[in-house]
């Protein structure tokens, strides 16, 4: 065998096996066994496990120590040879711990290098040395009880006598990791694999779930509760505490990630079973101990900001560290809040309906997004709305209503489809309103000249809208609403049958007239007015022939309602006035006169002198000026002067002048407020007399619970006492002798 | 400068011609203004019918009282037989 083939050890460091020899002898005798078989067997096996604890070539080959270790087994050596054999463990593991106890006590990177490459090499020795006792260790170490395998028996050796619990070497450590691990979250670059080697090390050991993993966790705690506490008194010492949350937000964030990176196979060096462990503590130590200071100093600059992002993350971190109902209870406030500060500004009611359908849509993405929809924050926004709208009564409904209005009549320029989406949104404030009946008021009386005038933008939303009504209001309202419509419908055909009739073709007026039922419509009030000789006679001939047709009625004709369309020439141009019909008749004035005064103007019309006003001030003051005032003031006297405006010019032929009509005048206002009112009074006059017929007595505080429960409208204690006063004077209820709390209905 | 009417829409609201508004059917007691019990709203749905005798009621009120075999055809105002009005 030449030198050079010697120094090759294969990749195992045993020499290679010898090439065997064939001899063959018969058994004359049966062998026996040498005295020193196990002396000399042993020998070999020794010089073999020395030389792989140094490091050095082994001179046998595996396959013959492997046969050694048998031949020991086979005769009945195995328990000498295991207790040989961890002799030889303990007494290298011996100077494992003594080298690594020369150091000086540290957690520094060198000292955690050592123990690394203590633990490495040991791992390396013992399986070469249990694949040379492969052996022993299936048929005796395995097979017998109160004792272990080899390689456990090692593991076991090195936690006893290196990383013993509570001694030097495993303290310094776990330190040193700790230290590391708070270094790379300060921000520091950290030697990922090393780390990785010793968790390794302390998870073979058993030593990971049970000595370093509490470790890790009080570390953990401590760090982030120095950390939160920084960030949370940011957060509230920040004149802005939404910029300060949004950033301890993303910082939770961050450091959510981190730790789970930490926990990533392969890429960080901790377990993923500590993973939630660590995550959890960020989150707690970050947000929960703080919540509410935190959702104090920042959630309204959140919401204010529309932080879209900054409050997902909120919602998302309030989810995990279940304190979701402090932050529904900090939305349900910032709602109310904001809500009722829109509402009871009463400056701002001309925007009011525009502000709760934007507050509105800000609220309902917030819900949908940042907070996942979830239940309890949408029955929270819906509770909200309900409260808020209501702490100014009637106003808000009066004002949806005119909302709608106007969208019907103008379209503002909207596709059919958003025209649907901003109605849909105007009735889900609709439906939060408790005086349902004030909507409904207003609502009729718009409709009521959106028909009479021809305003409408569109029959089909008209239709659309209607059914939208009849889901949230019931039939019971909108059957009159429909009932309005057929007598539009009705009146149109009437119109065509009487331009057939020979008389009408003898008016030189096209008179069409809509015919309105009682009830159904709006109530108006009587305009007395002077009608000349020649319109008069036209309605009389309308009258004739609808009377013909419908036996036992007459028409009250309501000439507020009415309009014209007047051919007008003046000197410089021919138009179409769109007019009113006392502008019409004021207008008509002039085709005789050059100048009148408002008294004149007043004593040949009787219209009565505030409806009168409105009328000139439309026609001399408004933005197309038929007439002249003299003087130009804005207020109208008896002796202001009017005159036709020669110069009068117009760059459309047909002209629109009567938008008096369809603006409602205080009077109109205070009117269908009171109107409501009147009927309310009805509704509770009934609803106690129904509950006192069927209970007979009931006591004051009884009988104002069923009543409120009963009601649709809010209604307030001193009204209803008023009402139980009436009833008892018109004999209805009368006060128990005895107990004047208590009320009796009298049959 | 001349003004002329081209076209006039006018408005008229219609009423039962009774010789006092505040007339109420005397089977159910309701005003004219309104309707019947049976009936939503007033007007076209719910006529009015005049007897002979002068008595006016809704036309749905009436009917039923006369279908009843107490009422004997009879006005339930003067128990006289009961004729409408012709027109
Ligand atoms: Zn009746
Ligand atoms: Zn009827
Ligand atoms: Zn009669």
């Amino acid at each position: 065998m030449d030198k050079g083939k010697a120094v090759d050890r294969g990749s195992n460091g045993f020499a290679p096996a010898k090439k065997p020899t064939l001899v063959i002898k018969g058994f004359k005798n049966k062998p026996k066994l040498p005295d020193d078989f196990e002396q000399t067997s042993w020998q070999k096996l020794e010089k073999a496990v020395r030389a792989i604890q140094s490091s050095q070539r082994v001179q046998d080959s595996l396959e013959e120590l492997y046969r050694t270790v048998e031949n020991l087994c086979l005769h009945k050596y195995s328990e000498t040879t295991y207790t040989r054999l961890s002799q030889e463990m303990e007494r290298q593991i011996k100077s494992v711990k003594a080298k690594l106890e020369s150091f000086p006590p540290s957690a520094s990177l060198a000292f955690l290098a050592e123990v690394r490459d203590a633990w490495t090499e040991h791992c390396r020795q013992m399986l070469l040395i249990r694949s040379l006792f492969l052996y022993l260790d299936r048929t005796y170490a395995l097979q017998t009880n109160g004792i272990h395998p080899i390689w456990e028996l090692s593991v076991d050796m090195f936690r006893t006598f290196v990383l013993t619990p509570g001694g030097a070497t495993l303290v310094g450590s776990m330190k040193g990791l700790l230290l590391q691990i708070t270094s790379e979250r300060n921000g520091n670059v950290v030697s990922r694999d090393l780390l990785r080697s010793i968790v390794q090390a302390l998870l073979d050991l058993d030593l990971y779930d049970l000595i370093f993993e509490p470790e890790l966790l009080a570390e953990t705690d401590r760090f982030y509760t120095e950390e939160g506490d920084r960030l949370t008194s940011e957060v509230t010492q920040a004149p802005d505490g939404g910029v300060a949350l949004s950033h301890l937000l993303k910082r939770v964030e961050q450091r959510v990630q981190e730790e789970s990176n930490r926990c990533t196979p392969n890429v960080g060096y901790l377990t993923p079973s500590s993973r939630r462990k660590l995550t959890q503590l960020a989150e707690a130590q970050f947000v929960k101990r703080n919540a509410r200071a935190l959702l104090d100093a920042g959630f309204d600059k959140l919401m204010d900001a529309k932080a879209t992002d900054d409050l997902t993350r909120l919602y998302t971190v309030f989810n995990r560290i279940q304190c979701q109902d402090l932050l529904r209870d900090k939305f349900t406030n910032y709602t109310k809040t904001k809500g009722s500060a829109i509402v009871t500004d009463t400056t701002r009611d001309a925007t009011l309906v525009d502000d709760l359908l934007e507050f509105k849509l800000r609220i309902d993405t917030t819900v949908s997004g940042p907070f996942r929809n979830d239940e309890s924050f949408v029955h929270a926004a819906k509770e909200s709305f309900e409260r808020f709208i209501n702490i100014r009564p009637n106003k808000p409904a009066e004002l949806v209503a005119k909302y709608i209005d106007n969208l019907m009549r103008q379209g503002k320029g909207l596709t059919d489809q958003e025209q649907e989406g901003l109605l849909d949104r105007c009735l889900s404030l609709f439906r939060f309103i408790q005086g349902k009946d004030v909507f409904e008021a207003f609502y009729k009386r718009d409709l009521a000249k959106r028909l009479l005038l021809n305003r409408s933008s569109s029959d089909d939303a008209e239709k659309s809208m209607l059914m939208k009504l009849r889901q949230e209001c019931g039939s019971q309202f909108t059957s009159k609403l429909e009932a309005m419509f057929k007598d539009i419908e009705l009146s149109k055909d009437l119109a065509t049958a009487f331009k057939a009739t020979t008389t009408a073709q003898t008016l030189d007026v096209d008179l069409s007239v809509s015919v309105l039922a009682q009830g159904v419509w709006p109530s108006y009030p009587k305009m007395e007015v002077a009608v000349p000789e020649a319109l008069a006679r036209c309605t009389k001939v309308f009258a004739d022939f609808y009377v013909g047709k419908h036996k036992g009625r007459k028409l009250d004709w309501q000439p507020a309602l009415a309009h014209c369309t007047l051919k007008a020439s003046f000197p410089k141009a021919t138009k179409e006035l769109n007019v009113s019909f006392f502008q019409t008749l004021v207008l008509l004035l002039f085709n005789e006169n050059k100048s009148l005064s408002f008294r004149e103007i007043q004593q040949a019309t009787r219209l009565e002198a505030k409806e009168l006003t409105r009328v000139m001030q439309s026609l001399a003051l408004g933005k197309v000026r038929v007439l002249n005032k003299s003087p130009k003031s804005k207020d109208v006297s008896d002796d202001h002067l009017f005159e036709v405006n020669e110069t009068f010019q117009h760059e459309l032929f047909r002209v629109k002048i009567n938008a008096i009509q369809q603006k409602e005048t205080p009077e109109e206002q205070k009117a269908t407020n009171t109107r409501v009112f009147e009927d309310r009074k009805h509704v509770v006059d009934a609803v106690i007399v129904r509950i006192m017929k069927s209970r007979k007595t009931l006591s004051h505080t009884e009988l104002t619970r069923e009543v409120f429960g009963q009601l649709k409208f809010p209604l307030d204690a001193k009204e209803l006492k008023k009402v139980i006063e009436g009833l008892i004077d018109r004999e209805f209820l009368r006060r128990d002798d005895k107990d004047a709390s208590m009320f009796v209905y009298v049959a | 400068m001349k003004m002329k009417i081209k076209r006039w829409q006018a408005v008229a609201v219609w009423k039962w011609d009774l010789p006092d508004e505040d007339d109420v059917c005397g089977i159910c007691r309701n005003v004219f203004d309104g309707c019947c019990p049976d009936c939503k709203s007033p007007g076209d749905d719910c006529p009015l019918i005049w007897g002979q005798c002068s008595h006016v009621f809704h036309m749905h009120c009436l009917l039923k009282w006369l279908e009843q075999e107490s009422s004997r055809g009879q006005c339930p105002m003067d128990r006289r037989p009961f004729v409408a009005a012709s027109a």
